[in-house]
């Protein structure tokens, strides 16, 4: 490592941005009626998004076994599940997401029951229409103590 | 109408392209500029002004990494100083923190709130942090947690005296840390 010493630059010392629009943009960000019309275009997103996840669900089930195929599709998914409120989808998706990732930096064959049922539970919790689901919540959690003993095997 | 701040959203998804858009154009932020991917933002970066850049990680070609990077250390024409959002969904933490040693600026976790945008935006606006350039980093200042177990290296000219080994004990006037994803 180097001992040269660091530069700190100091906003200012760089450009940032001028006092009239920085003004202009804090009292539009503290504005009640700014914060709800944001809000509703998130609630009225989640259509859209929706969209995106079952449109993302044929590639993540045709990616079958292949690790770096399937962490993409899954990755895809868990973006926009959250915002699709697709709570359980999202979890399962991230849960593979870690899943994978442990297992391709180990450089380790990943279980293929265990992406199955991830892809298989994915499906389902997009799918589904109830998505407070008892259920899906213990899908979820069956599947992340199956993950963590998974991982627990490589450690 | 007062002049808008002016965003760049980079994202190859459409339908989080979209949303990104919306969202920034309800907080007021009119003058907004989408690519798909890093080489079309850089691109976009060589000929326009940007206040900040709302960028995804996952992209080809060129990842949002890669476009930090390109940004941090960017030909006189651009703007390296250009405060970088990564909005993401990895929690990975390799991944976190591969983005923060490229130079970026906040981290905006997925599912987004508006929260979360909101208090990303007025950080980036109302407390524009320090940036530290040394041999093996361009960016903004990544001291931002309060470490107290920190002990050196002691790389910056306000470091004069401190010994190697030794702890900070600076956590009580620390800035307030805002790495985490939440």
């Amino acid at each position: 490592m180097s001992d040269s010493k660091a530069v700190i630059i100091q906003p200012g010392e760089y450009p940032v941005v001028d006092e009239k629009r920085s003004q202009t943009l804090k009292k539009v960000l503290r504005s009640p009626a700014t914060v709800k019309a944001a809000e509703m275009v998130l609630e009225k997103s989640s259509a859209i998004l929706r969209e995106g996840v079952l449109a993302a669900l044929p590639r993540l089930e045709a990616a079958g076994l292949e690790a770096t195929k399937t962490y993409q599709a899954a990755h895809e998914i868990r973006g926009l599940a959250g915002n699709a409120n697709l709570p359980a989808a999202a979890k399962i998706a991230s849960l593979l997401c870690g899943y994978l990732d442990a297992m391709i930096r180990a450089g380790r064959e990943p279980d293929a029951a265990v992406i199955r049922l991830h892809i298989a539970s994915i499906g389902h919790a997009a799918r589904a229409t109830d998505q407070t689901s008892i259920l899906g919540e213990q899908v979820t959690r069956e599947l992340s103590a199956l993950v963590d003993r998974k991982l627990a095997e490589i450690a | 109408m007062a002049e808008s701040l002016r965003a760049l959203v980079v994202e190859d998804d459409v339908y989080m392209r979209l949303l990104l858009r919306s969202l920034l154009l309800s907080l007021g932020i009119r003058d907004l500029f989408e690519a798909k991917n890093g080489k079309e933002a850089l691109a976009i970066l060589s000929g326009k002004e940007i206040d900040f850049i709302l960028t995804d990680l996952s992209m080809e070609p060129m990842n949002g990494i890669e476009l930090t990077r390109a940004v941090r250390h960017a030909g006189t024409g651009e703007n390296p100083y250009v405060p970088i959002i990564m909005v993401t969904g990895h929690s990975e933490r390799h991944r976190v923190e591969a983005a923060r040693d490229a130079g970026v600026t906040e981290f905006l976790a997925k599912p987004i709130t508006i929260n979360s945008l909101i208090l990303r935006i007025s950080e980036i606006v109302d407390r524009p942090r320090p940036y530290v350039h040394c041999d093996n980093y361009f960016g903004p200042d990544r001291r931002r947690r309060s470490d107290e177990t920190y002990a050196g290296p002691w790389r910056r000219s306000s470091d004069t005296g401190r010994k190697e080994g030794v702890r900070t004990d600076t956590a009580a006037s620390a800035p307030t840390p805002n790495w985490e994803v939440v």
